[in-house]
């Protein structure tokens, strides 16, 4: 039915254009010739695979990838890191299933191979949806074929206006060799693409046989760029020697195109490669910095010898029955404190300003123990340090400022037993209905130290339970064998 | 089907089949070649990872999302405050909660999100560790701007310790906070009625044995999780 010499006659018909070509020209002539190439181009590669992995690649890699470089220090993990680099993977081979379709079985095996590994290195797989687009994209880039030269007309999206142009590179220039020297060839090889578009016509849209002004309409409605139709008529209706020089034309411009665009495609392989190996090495250091420096510091040195971090000054911790030596405070840094012992904090202290406060807190086993000094990470702060049995704090309220930010947590009640520890920059609360202030060194505080180191306080309180209320603790730090919160809440 | 008088040379066609000049289209039996096989290799890999048998990876920056649980039990406890960035570069305060190991009852985690370009409000729903056999996760890394816990249980607990001196967790398998600021740490952690807000969450290996994932368009509060 295709056949060349069988439509010389429709051929004949063409003239009817001319008037259609008068009046399109100027932008919408340049819309129309850009959509034309752009669609050439779409076909003659791998055009919705490509689409599908770079969606899908975008999908994967957006997910994990932080927005800002903060986020890029803490959260990055090896979760994010596969689920960027197989979404960047993707999009290169996306990309290159255009630029390099040549290669595009290779692309495509990989392509699928890599989006099905995602679902298990990254999210599901994207919450699936990267894999499926993925695996959909790999399997139409691995069955794209270039269509054998016979058939290259014959289906019936095919035949729509654009076929000149097609036709222009399978007819022209394999029938004319010296495609542009020998305008004479090129002219015979046009009029042949002519007949060719011309034939279309009748099949893709069978009703619209009056004419090429029937056919226009369609193609716009058919969301084509309206100016498509009549100005391919137009171009037939043109001067054969001119139609015959713009395929002419028109056949180095798909080698020339081709060139470019694997020199773009090895390019943009290029910058990619280069984009992603300059993240690798951005991003392979910042996790690990800060962790790493704290981590080894921590790691290599047991809890007493943190302090050389923190200064000179002796270790914090001093258990309840040695509570005595460290409590004359000038002191306490200059004689050896007792290895710590039980909750003793080993590490800095938080610097940052914090508060607790609790309707009420019930202590049983409680004893002053004295003023120590602590280190943080702003220097040595002399601090008070309780210790008790049990400790249960209700409607309990702690506010941490820092970083611009505060941030609260909340229990209704918070219970800690077992070797508790707490220390503070100040205790305020009513202790037996009075009001009753605890700052390092001051006068209620060392008559409490000398209750402790009477034997007292711990002794009495392990029977009859210490109970303050509207309790206020600056800079607490607290430790425990076990905790239980109830109602706990952060935000 | 009829073959052109006037075929070219093949030999000119074979050159430029590379798929540059030449038109081409998709061959659907080629498409099934390639397709059936991938298809049938992610169902498996998906029906592996709902009976438990493989880990999967997980990390999500950017997005809120919501994490519920009827309980969370982890061996290594770290939290600290932090600052995470949405999407649209809102600094947010939160709680970032690191556990080495845990396994999790009932895990439900759903993320609001809209389909960028087509701007469709889409909510994403995964829950797992249902059916009897509890969710699993490694290096478990979640910022939160809410936490919330109906009762919660810590063993040897710090609370007040510098966040850049924790060390619950194997040191330099996790990120730590800056210096100075306000950390806790515990070597176990059980948390009964787990409700959380986050940002960013991470996770090394992750079991979801049962798990389901179902996508609603809309942003209704019955498609998420709470």
């Amino acid at each position: 039915m295709t056949d060349g010499t069988a439509h010389a006659g429709p051929a004949g018909t063409l003239p009817a254009g001319p008037t259609v070509d008068t009046r399109r020209s100027g932008a919408l002539g340049f819309i129309s010739a850009g959509w034309l190439r752009f669609r050439s181009w779409r076909r003659s590669r791998p055009f919705w695979a490509g689409i599908f992995l770079i969606v899908a690649g975008a999908e994967l890699l957006l997910i994990p990838l932080p927005l800002n470089s903060m986020g890029l220090i803490l959260h990055i993990g090896i979760g994010g890191i596969s689920g960027i680099l197989i979404g960047a993977v993707l999009i290169v081979a996306g990309l290159l299933l255009w630029f390099h379709p040549v290669q595009r079985m290779f692309y495509s095996i990989v392509a699928v191979l890599l989006a099905i590994a995602a679902l298990v290195a990254s999210n599901l797989g994207g919450f699936l949806i990267g894999t499926i687009l993925g695996v959909v994209g790999g399997s139409l880039g691995f069955a794209w074929m270039p269509l054998p030269p016979g058939t290259a007309p014959r289906r019936l999206w095919r035949r729509r206006p654009t076929t000149p142009a097609d036709g222009a590179t399978d007819f022209v220039s394999p029938g004319g060799g010296a495609d542009v020297t020998d305008p004479e060839a090129a002219a015979a090889g046009a009029t042949e693409t002519t007949m060719n578009a011309r034939d279309a016509a009748p099949t893709a849209d069978t009703a619209a046989e009056p004419g090429w002004g029937r056919l226009d309409p369609s193609w716009g409605a058919a969301g084509l760029s309206g100016g498509v139709g009549p100005r391919i008529t137009a171009r037939y209706a043109e001067a054969v020697p001119r139609a015959a020089s713009r395929y002419s034309r028109s056949a180095p411009y798909h080698r020339a195109s081709l060139t470019r665009g694997t020199v773009i495609g090895g390019n943009i392989f290029a910058t990619l490669l280069s984009l992603l190996t300059f993240g690798l090495i951005n991003l392979s250091p910042t996790p690990s910095p800060t962790p790493a420096a704290d981590a080894s510091a921590a790691a290599t040195t047991p809890t007493p010898s943190v302090s050389p971090a923190a200064s000179a000054s002796p270790s914090p911790g001093s258990s309840a029955g040695a509570g005595a030596t460290p409590g004359a405070s000038p002191t306490a840094t200059a004689s050896p404190s007792p290895t710590p012992t039980g909750s003793a904090p080993a590490f800095a202290l938080a610097s940052s300003q914090s508060t607790l406060t609790a309707s009420s807190a019930t202590m049983t086993g409680f004893a002053y123990d004295g003023v120590v000094s602590v280190p943080t990470a702003t220097g040595t702060v002399q601090m008070m340090q309780f210790s008790a049995s049990s400790l249960d704090l209700s409607t309990m309220h702690l506010a941490v400022s820092q970083g611009g930010g505060t941030m609260t947590t909340t229990a209704s009640s918070l219970d800690f037993s077992g070797n508790v520890v707490l220390y503070a920059t100040q205790l305020s609360g009513d202790l037996l209905g009075i009001p009753t202030t605890l700052t390092p060194g001051n006068a209620l505080a060392t008559i409490l130290q000398l209750l402790t180191q009477l034997g007292l306080t711990p002794g009495v309180t392990q029977v009859i339970p210490l109970q303050m209320t509207n309790v206020t603790a600056q800079q607490p730090y607290t430790s425990a064998d076990s905790m239980k919160a109830s109602a706990l809440q952060i935000s | 089907m009829s073959s052109d008088p006037t075929p070219p040379p093949t030999s000119h066609r074979r050159a430029r089949s590379g798929g540059t000049g030449a038109p081409g289209r998709v061959r659907w039996r080629r498409f099934a070649v390639m397709f059936v096989p991938a298809a049938g290799v992610t169902a498996l890999l998906l029906g592996l990872t709902a009976s438990g048998a493989l880990a999967s990876s997980f990390s999500i920056s950017g997005q809120q999302f919501e994490v519920s649980a009827t309980s969370l039990d982890g061996n290594g406890f770290q939290q600290f405050g932090t600052v995470d960035f949405t999407a649209s570069q809102q600094p947010v305060v939160v709680a970032e909660s690191e556990i080495q190991s845990a396994t999790i009852t009932n895990l439900c985690q759903s993320l609001n999100t809209t389909v960028p370009v087509l701007n469709i409000p889409l909510t994403l729903k995964i829950t797992a560790g249902g059916s009897g056999t509890p969710v699993t996760a490694d290096s478990l890394i979640i910022d939160a701007n809410q936490l919330s816990g109906s009762v919660a249980t810590f063993n040897n607990i710090n609370i007040g310790q510098d966040a850049s001196k924790l060390d619950a967790i194997t040191p330099g398998s996790v990120p730590l906070g800056l210096a100075g600021t306000f950390g806790q740490q515990a070597s176990h952690v059980n948390i009964q009625g787990l409700k959380q807000v986050a940002y960013s969450t991470s996770a090394g290996t992750f079991t979801l044995p049962g798990f389901s994932l179902s996508l609603t368009s809309g942003t209704s509060a019955a498609s998420a999780c709470f």
